[in-house]
């Protein structure tokens, strides 16, 4: 099931919150759990076993781990550890990798396979990186083993962050799992921020989407620079507001349910560097892979050459992570450059010039990377880089006029969502109010800034449940990985 | 506080129950005459189709077709992609003067498809001993290319006619390009929601066959138009569903109707339909809309018998033919499954013309029947 379905707004949604809200605290973790079972079951029924063996694969991990522990067997316990590690990593491989590697092998010549032709089980990526930390984080003593199979599992599958995250590390949850209050509060505000985070899919990122769907397509004879400009554009933008939509949507429901998720987007497109672009884009991501990669190996504490390979290997898992092609390789290989330049000179020299320049140059640079992340295949990602830098194609044609006029509008409202002037706008709207009717009690202006939201997300619903009855088909780009 | 938040939550959470109470209290809906097509039903629950999915694929389906006030949704939609400055919705661009054109790109031409229809229609005339037209009427985005929105795309016009002179040699053809961008300079040639010629567009095709084949052409005013509806809305505006909408007239020109007589897959017809003109699709008015074969006697003696092998467009350009010949009759290959081969070699038609809208002739999937051969 995807949050922007039918079936899931004027279905699963409101019959499992009504539930949940009637249902005694004592119960609520169990009935969470069905219902995300349901919810997992709905789209891919069979691989819902995978998710329950990792759950309870991981689960006695962290049980034994902690016995061993508690027992002084460290050996034992470092043993079990690494027998989850290499688990994990083999069900991801097996399901992720495994035709990524035939196809290697075969094109070196060195063995014929045919593929396997594995579909991806949904959400394996997040909840597989979910239990390794778990484990982890047990054996370094972060947190203590969770003794409760339904707690763990409510954890493991929950339903708002288990297909396309954010990747929520067990001690960030804990406490929550075992008790958290759920109030009137957090249940508004919550589904306020879902429905922004819907809005963002449905009513901004699926339309500019269509635009870039329909710029990759076009014929050779027909593209020009100004059109590889638009789609690269118009691809930037799709994937920031489908994949930081999404993560609303996850992090609203979560705070509907009395969890506390992490945020996962800053802004990232206000970026003044690729580093710093980096710390805003997918941040539950890039913390799991600092804990649990780059400082294990070493991090920067043992010399330049260290920290150099270990940002490498970083890097090239970071790129791996997003999909099972060497061109996501090729992506992660292009941000590990760029960070270390970067981090030898860069930005030192970015600092002498005015902050516009930044802008400029981190966005041009997030652009060419998504480039190459749209491009599995690599002829045809030189074919569009070329056309990007004007090798044999025109300066602008009809078909670049026509597409640039149509999709400004939309190109200006993305750009200004992007940045955090909407924001802005509520509170002077909050002020006008204000001003215009004097307080009569104490929270008036909460009241009122409310109220705005409120307003606002009751028409984002109404136009993001119009769009998707209007077109059936509707995927999230996050899927693929 | 507590109050808003409560009423807040009260308010959207009904909002998402209307559908789902929706859903299960009212009887499910048929069909869609928008779209054109019955709706999916909600499926039955099985064990097994759980398992493989399907019950859940149908049951998605099923939901969105029946989805409370559906049409509505769909208004609302293309006013926000309107809005966002998208100007092709659902493979229709939103032209100027409240026109709907239906998008036809040189990437949605398939050449091989045309070349091997445009080969099936050689094969055909090449059998016939008297003279073949063919007429394929250019699509409402070539000839009105001055109501498309600024710069948008359409398949070239021009090329498709150059490639038809490099295939056809049995068969006459029938340009109809210019008469159709002359008459457009003073009346409306294509319905603004539909994906159909007027009357007027009819007629300037009318001109050109009448030169063509060296009849006396009459002025419009002859054939004494008169308008038969008011609040046409068709195909095309059916896509994207737009508020601001304008309906279409509807004009045919009078026919004696108790000198013509109309014969269709066997049974009696006639050439208007009138009860049509109350249903979505009032372009049916016209022979009451298609038929494998529709034979017409029209009452003049001692002219010429003509076979027409056609789409739809055929069915409001016909009419103007009926004082040249005195018997007429249609093919329409999509619903006609015996041979055409035989049926020309038998009734000794004196001319014969194939008349297709251009787009959907080159995607047409029927045309290989022309070379069904005779049977014994």
């Amino acid at each position: 099931m995807v949050f922007s379905s039918i079936v899931f707004l004027c279905g699963f949604m409101p019959i499992v919150f009504l539930l949940y809200y009637f249902c005694p605290s004592g119960y609520r973790n169990i009935l969470l759990l069905i219902a995300s079972l349901i919810f997992y079951a709905w789209g891919e029924p069979c691989y819902i076993f995978i998710m329950l063996f990792s759950t309870v694969f991981d689960y006695c991990n962290g049980r034994l781990i902690s016995t061993f522990k508690s027992k002084r067997k460290y050996k034992s316990a470092k043993f079990v550890l690494i027998l989850s590690v290499v688990g994990n990593l083999t069900i991801l491989g097996v399901f992720k990798y495994i035709d990524l590697i035939i196809g290697t092998l075969n094109i070196l010549r060195l063995d014929e396979i045919s593929p396997l032709n594995i579909a991806l089980p949904l959400g394996i990526s997040f909840y597989t990186f979910q239990t390794m930390s778990y484990t982890i984080d047990v054996y370094k003593g972060r947190v203590a083993a969770q003794k409760s199979i339904i707690d763990f599992g409510t954890y493991v599958c929950m339903f708002p962050q288990l297909i396309a995250g954010p990747i929520v590390r067990y001690g960030h949850v804990a406490k929550d799992l075992h008790k958290r209050t759920f109030t009137e509060q957090n249940l508004a505000l919550g589904f306020q921020r879902f429905v922004m985070g819907l809005g963002k899919k449905v009513i901004l990122a699926n339309q500019v989407g269509d635009i870039w769907k329909d710029i990759s397509q076009t014929s050779a004879s027909d593209i020009s620079i100004s059109l590889a400009w638009l789609g690269a554009l118009c691809y930037t933008f799709q994937i920031y507001f489908d994949f930081s939509g999404y993560s609303d949507m996850a992090i609203g429901m979560g705070q509907m349910l009395g969890f506390d998720f992490p945020e996962n987007f800053d802004h990232p497109y206000l970026s003044k560097s690729i580093t710093e672009f980096w710390k805003r884009w997918h941040i539950s991501l890039g913390t799991w892979f600092k804990e649990y990669v780059y400082i294990p190996l070493g991090g920067n504490r043992c010399g330049i050459v260290r920290q150099v390979i270990n940002l490498f290997v970083v890097w090239c898992l970071t790129g791996l992570w997003h999909g099972a092609a060497w061109s996501f390789l090729l992506w992660g290989i292009y941000f590990f450059v760029l960070v270390y330049i970067e981090k030898w000179f860069m930005l030192d020299f970015l600092k002498k010039f005015p902050k516009i320049f930044s802008h400029v140059y981190a966005m041009f640079f997030v652009i060419i990377g998504w480039v190459i992340f749209s491009h599995e295949d690599f002829s045809g990602l030189i074919d569009y880089v070329k056309a990007l830098f004007g090798v044999g194609v025109p300066i602008i044609n009809n078909v670049a006029v026509y597409k640039w006029y149509t999709s400004i509008v939309l190109l200006i409202i993305l750009g200004f969502a992007s940045t955090g002037f909407p924001k802005r706008i509520v509170f002077k709207l909050e002020a006008v109010f204000a001003a215009k009717y004097p307080a009569v009690d104490e929270d008036y202006g909460e009241k009122i800034h409310f109220w705005i939201v409120s307003v606002y997300s009751f028409f984002v619903l109404i136009v993001s449940l119009s769009m998707i009855v209007s077109g059936s088909y509707n995927p999230f780009l996050y899927f693929r990985f | 506080m507590k109050v808003s938040y409560r009423m807040y939550i009260l308010v959207m959470l009904i909002l998402l129950f209307i559908p789902m109470m929706f859903a299960l209290i009212f009887p499910q809906k048929k069909y869609s005459f928008n779209e054109n097509r019955y709706l999916n039903k909600f499926p039955k629950f099985s064990f097994s189709d759980v398992i493989s999915g399907e019950f859940q694929e149908k049951f998605v389906s099923a939901y969105n077709d029946q989805f409370i006030l559906r049409d509505f949704m769909m208004e609302v939609s293309t006013a926000v992609k309107k809005a966002e400055g998208c100007r092709d919705i659902n493979g229709v661009y939103i032209g100027k003067e409240n026109y709907y054109i239906t998008k036809v790109t040189d990437r949605d031409v398939k050449r091989e498809k045309f070349i091997g229809n445009l080969r099936y229609v050689e094969y055909f005339a090449d059998r016939q001993e008297v003279p073949v037209y063919t007429m394929l009427v250019p699509s409402a985005g070539n000839i009105l290319n001055d109501k498309l929105p600024l710069m948008a795309q359409m398949y070239n016009i021009d090329e498709m006619y150059n490639t038809i002179s490099t295939v056809l040699d049995s068969s006459d053809l029938i340009d109809v390009r210019e008469e159709l961008n002359q008459q457009k300079i003073s009346t409306q040639v294509y319905f603004k929601t539909d994906h159909h010629w007027t009357l007027q567009g009819a007629y300037a095709a009318y001109g050109r066959f009448c030169l063509n084949n060296g009849l006396r052409k009459h002025s419009y005013g002859l054939f004494s138009p008169r308008k038969v509806s008011g609040s046409f809305y068709g195909t095309v505006y059916s896509k994207v569903l737009d508020f601001s909408a304008k309906p279409d007239n509807i004009y045919a020109i009078a026919v004696n109707e108790e000198q013509v007589s109309v014969i269709c897959d066997g049974e009696k017809g006639s050439v208007y339909d009138e009860s049509k003109l109350e249903t979505k699709d009032k372009y049916a008015y016209f022979f009451g809309g298609n038929y494998g074969r529709v034979d017409i006697k029209t009452g003049n003696k001692d002219k010429p018998k003509l076979l027409v092998i056609k789409d739809s467009y055929a069915n409001s350009f016909v009419p103007f033919l009926f004082e040249y010949y005195s018997e007429i009759t249609m093919i329409d290959p999509r619903y006609y499954n015996e041979s055409v081969l035989d049926l020309a070699g038998k009734n000794n038609y004196n001319e014969m013309l194939i008349l297709y809208e251009m787009s959907n002739f080159i995607e047409d999937n029927n045309l290989s029947k022309l070379t069904i051969e005779i049977k014994n």
